[in-house]
């Protein structure tokens, strides 16, 4: 079990952020800090998706003077895609914390509870 | 520049506003909020609604954590050469990245070249980002605008940040365009580059202030700058599409990476400056 466990850190260590975001992102009434548990739980997918490129003993994929041997790189793909995943994140981050601007800019308040009781108000 | 009243509306949340035609502002109720016994009412529902959400969102989470560490243990070893991840796919990028794509960073030419409808996608993802920002934070937020600009009349320039700057601007835009230009043989890239030229751009802004920016980057350079980026990256892409793609000649590929790499510096830098320009003034 503990080998298992070691073997599997990265993943392991991915999924526990993962869900410790996912929690925030659901029951933390902090409009805020929801954007901050957004971006952990993109950390942990990044975690997770570069974890699963290394390769024991290569080196990065950028071709030295070894040539175009494969045995000698990592897994490049896993790398493209957490780069589009940060790119993702980062936009997706700046839109929500502008859209928290403008509810702040209107309600006054960034709590959840106290956004759905002043929308209550102003409705009727 | 200004956005129409109806518009400014619409984005704060008011239903029903027609968003071509003009129209008398509504009164508003002056009704002095009383809470009735409706109003009690509400506030337990809400109470009892919160409650149940917590122990949903809890149970949901345990769920989720024993599913995922449940996936995580079943994993393939880590770092093993014989990973399933490991398949043709791999083999084919290394093996003939550079000859297809004349990058000898892998991962350039496989964002740029192999993948590079998905990179264009992400640089799109980008500008349209920077355009919704813009569309909630600009002119329309008078009180942050007119804050900044009182703030920047009255605070003093920070002398140790202006000296610090004149030595290390020249040091990180040097950097940037190394990383930028230099990304097909190294490591590095459009993305890299363009953040370290953005976070220059910030840094200049810091320290002497956005009227000094606005010397050479106003917002319609701002806009010329990301625009063409964008519209380099599908012309050049169209170009490398329709002349079949592999069949180009290893030198004039290279330098389709390194213009592809240029635009997307181009779009990235635009779009790290407009975030913080915008949160922190309002406008360009």
């Amino acid at each position: 079990m503990l080998s298992l466990i070691i073997e599997n850190r990265f993943a392991i260590t991915a999924a526990i952020l993962f869900v410790t975001g996912f929690v925030n992102m659901m029951l933390h009434p902090n409009l805020i800090k929801k954007i901050v548990s957004f971006n952990i739980m993109d950390s942990a997918a990044f975690l997770m998706l570069a974890s699963r490129g290394m390769i024991a003993g290569r080196i990065a994929a950028i071709l030295t003077d070894g040539g175009a041997d494969v045995s000698r790189y990592v897994n490049p793909i896993p790398a493209g895609l957490v780069l589009t995943g940060i790119v993702v994140s980062v936009s997706v981050s700046a839109f929500s914390l502008a859209l928290v601007q403008r509810i702040y800019g209107t309600y006054g308040t960034v709590d959840m509870r106290e956004l759905l009781e002043a929308m209550k108000k102003r409705g009727e | 520049m200004k956005l129409p009243s109806c518009f400014t509306r619409w984005v704060e949340g008011e239903i029903g506003v027609p968003l071509r035609a003009e129209f008398e502002p509504l009164e508003k109720k002056k009704s002095v909020p009383k809470i009735g016994p409706s109003d009690l009412d509400d506030r337990a529902r809400l109470d009892g609604f919160l409650r149940l959400y917590m122990k949903c969102g809890l149970i949901i989470s345990v769920l989720l954590l024993a599913v995922l560490l449940a996936g995580a243990v079943a994993l393939p070893a880590f770092a093993a050469p014989g990973n399933p991840t490991n398949n043709e796919v791999v083999r084919r990028y290394v093996g003939c990245a550079e000859e297809e794509t004349g990058a000898e960073n892998v991962i350039a030419g496989m964002i740029l070249n192999y993948r590079g409808f998905d990179t264009f996608g992400e640089s799109c993802v980008l500008f349209l980002a920077v355009c919704c920002v813009m569309l909630l934070l600009w002119a329309t937020n008078d009180r942050l605008r007119d804050e900044a600009k009182h703030c920047e009349k009255t605070a003093p320039r920070d002398a140790i940040l202006q000296a610090n700057a004149r030595l290390v601007l020249p040091c990180v835009l040097c950097f940037g365009l190394c990383v930028l230009f230099n990304g097909h043989i190294s490591p590095g890239g459009g993305f890299s580059g363009g953040s370290i030229l953005g976070a220059a751009l910030i840094l200049f802004a810091v320290a002497f202030g956005s009227e000094a920016v606005r010397r050479f980057f106003t917002a319609k350079v701002f806009n010329a700058v990301r625009i063409t980026g964008l519209m380099l990256y599908a012309v050049m892409f169209g170009v490398y599409i329709y002349q079949g793609a592999n069949g180009i000649a290893s030198e004039l590929a290279r330098y389709i990476v390194l213009v592809i790499d240029l635009a997307v510096g181009l779009v990235v830098m635009s779009t790290m400056y407009g975030f913080y320009s915008f949160y922190t003034k309002g406008e360009l």
